[in-house]
């Protein structure tokens, strides 16, 4: 089957026309990513208006061009998928919205796709990774431990209950004077730095806890660097250092627990760790996993760096998994700013008063 | 072959369906303030099937494009854009100012008593709250046109201006922000806050006498994108940073300090 994908939860706008064959393996015919960083780079952030502008007027281009690129019609798709969310409301409904208008045209079903799961069955695209196995997903709104034991059973094992990962590495960029966005300014400032000159908290949370807490080694990373100002290039690439070593280890301590726990839960004796999300191309992040992996016999899967991050190709295959189980929604379907991947999970402290957001 | 004409920019959900001609097929309103994105479909399907036909036999979509609810706006302009490409026909873009002033024009007029030229004009004020309307003048069209001339282009302004162009060129105001307009003229201006959402049956004819190339289907906000550069502490450095602030020029979004 031929599955058109759209993702405008953030601030890529993407399309892109997936492939699955009987068997259940996934081929990609084209992934067109226009990504808006220009538009928002000089805010520091992505301003959420300013992200659904630029949706509405790329889109329709976008999704031609990947059509044109796949060499297919709307008339060879067997279904539009589309992320209704969790992601920034004005940008998802701009693509769910499309999405409806091509279904109604050609009388196709739509799947209206949380984007956390596009994150977390890219590996079975890429990899044909079965089921079950343990995802870690990080990224600038998202970080969790998350048991993926088959589509749409999905359950959270760890959150974090303050800053995403990706949102820490951006934070410290901005204290640092360093480029938007911040995870790749971070680690080529760290390249050249010591991690070992400032010593940076480690908050754990616990000897068994799954989740995460970022705001508090924030603060520690600013204290230290404001008792160096004003900063010499050294001193920006020590403390960069000193944070990306202390997340990595983070990190790595904590997916070493989750395999654990995986395992004890599932009986998987050499389970698969994916990891998923823009912070999976850290590369200093990446070898500690690798490690952590290895120290208990799993195997680490890291999907190529332009699927890790947001693309249409992952919407069009959690697309047609979805369709391939029978499992479509109505046109009527709702975006929603807010949409955890365990629909039962318990909201997390500090996870907003609406509840949990992912 | 027919129009599909489309509005979400305000309170309504709105869809009709046109013959090339303007003669209406079928026609839905709901007035729901709010939930477009859940509904339209629905009340496209009930057109379709009320006018026996199917989206392939489409040969135009005409959408409002605002000014109105920003995510409203989009929702409309993101469908129909999308039916556009799938179908692979033309997309117009109606103003809601438009449309409600051809309602507005239309009530006013007995075409058995009154030429066009005798109409009053009217300003179409939408309520866009932070003490301003969305604003535009229009008078009725000449005979033989199916639209109504533009005499200011859609602008967001204060309740005051909007009151002295309405005096100035002697127009009754219309709208969600009529009355609003009039409190700022001190009732010297008549003001009708009846007509809230554009007629689709308008926005259809409108974009049906309308080359695509004049009005393309690109949203009018008439307002810039609220957002502040993020000011976050920043340790001094003895080097420049990397990521300086590069000042915003002046076709940028608003700025707000």
């Amino acid at each position: 089957m031929l599955i058109l994908g759209i993702e405008t939860s953030c601030d890529e706008t993407a399309a892109a026309v997936v492939a699955r064959d009987a068997d259940g393996r996934g081929r990609i015919l084209s992934n067109v990513v226009h990504s808006q960083l220009e538009d928002h780079a000089r805010f520091g952030g992505v301003v959420p208006e300013i992200a659904a502008r630029a949706h509405v007027e790329a889109l329709d281009g976008i999704v031609a061009r990947a059509l044109a690129e796949a060499g297919i019609g709307f008339a060879d798709l067997d279904g539009v998928a589309a992320t209704a969310g969790p992601g920034l409301i004005g940008g998802v409904l701009v693509g769910l919205m499309s999405a409806k208008g091509i279904a109604l045209v050609h009388g196709l079903p739509l799947v209206a796709v949380n984007h956390l799961e596009g994150h977390a069955l890219t590996a079975r695209l890429t990899d044909g990774v079965e089921f079950p196995y343990l995802l870690l997903l990080v990224s600038g709104g998202h970080t969790q431990f998350v048991a993926v034991e088959g589509l749409g059973r999905y359950r959270r094992l760890g959150t974090t209950i303050d800053d995403a990962l990706g949102e820490a590495f951006d934070k410290t960029a901005k204290l640092l004077g360093l480029a938007y966005p911040g995870g790749p300014a971070v680690e080529r400032a760290a390249r050249a730095g010591d991690a070992n000159r400032f010593a940076l908290p480690r908050p754990l949370l616990g000897r068994d806890s799954l989740d995460f807490s970022l705001s508090g080694l924030k603060t520690a990373v600013r204290q230290a660097a404001q008792a160096a100002a004003p900063l010499t290039d050294r001193d920006v690439a020590d403390v960069a250092a000193a944070f990306q070593a202390t997340v990595a280890e983070i990190v790595a301590i904590k997916a070493r627990r989750a395999l654990a726990v995986f395992t004890k839960q599932t009986g998987v004796t050499a389970p698969v760790l994916v990891v998923a999300g823009g912070v999976a191309a850290n590369q200093a992040i990446g070898t500690a996993l690798r490690a952590a992996a290895a120290a208990v016999g799993a195997r680490l899967v890291v999907p190529p760096a332009g699927l890790c991050t947001d693309n249409g190709a992952m919407i069009a295959w959690a697309g047609a998994e979805r369709l391939a189980a029978g499992l479509v929604d109505g046109l009527d379907a709702p975006a929603r700013a807010r949409w955890p991947l365990d629909a039962d999970a318990v909201p997390k402290l500090g996870s907003g008063q609406h509840g949990a957001k992912a | 072959m027919s129009i599909l004409a489309l509005d979400t920019a305000l309170d309504a959900c709105s869809v009709a369906l046109l013959t090339a001609g303007g003669d209406v097929l079928a026609r839905a309103t709901r007035d729901i303030g709010r939930g477009h994105a859940e509904v339209l479909m629905a009340v496209a399907g009930e057109v379709f099937e009320a006018a026996g036909t199917t989206p392939r036999d489409l040969s135009r979509i005409v959408v409002t494009i605002g000014p109105g609810s920003f995510t409203g706006i989009r929702v409309g302009l993101a469908a129909a854009r999308a039916i556009g490409l799938a179908a692979d026909i033309p997309v117009v873009g109606v103003t809601t100012l438009e449309a409600i002033a051809d309602d507005a024009l239309a009530q006013a007029l007995d075409p058995d008593l009154v030429t066009p030229v005798l109409i009053a004009p009217v300003l179409v004020a939408i309520d866009a709250r932070r003490g301003e309307v969305y604003a535009g003048l229009y008078e009725a069209a000449p005979a033989g046109l199916a639209m109504p001339t533009e005499r200011t282009a859609p602008a967001a302004m204060s309740h005051a201006q909007a009151a002295a162009l309405a005096i100035a060129a002697g127009a009754r105001v219309v709208g969600s922000g009529a009355m609003l307009v009039a409190a700022a003229a001190d009732g010297r201006i008549a003001a009708d806050t009846a007509i809230r959402f554009p007629d689709i049956v308008r926005v259809g004819r409108i974009g049906a006498a309308r080359a695509p190339s004049a009005r393309p289907p690109a949203p009018v906000y008439l307002r810039a994108a609220d957002a502040k550069p993020q000011e976050g502490f920043r340790i001094a450095r003895t080097t420049a940073p990397d990521a300086d602030p590069v000042p915003p020029s002046p076709t940028d979004p608003e700025v707000r300090p």
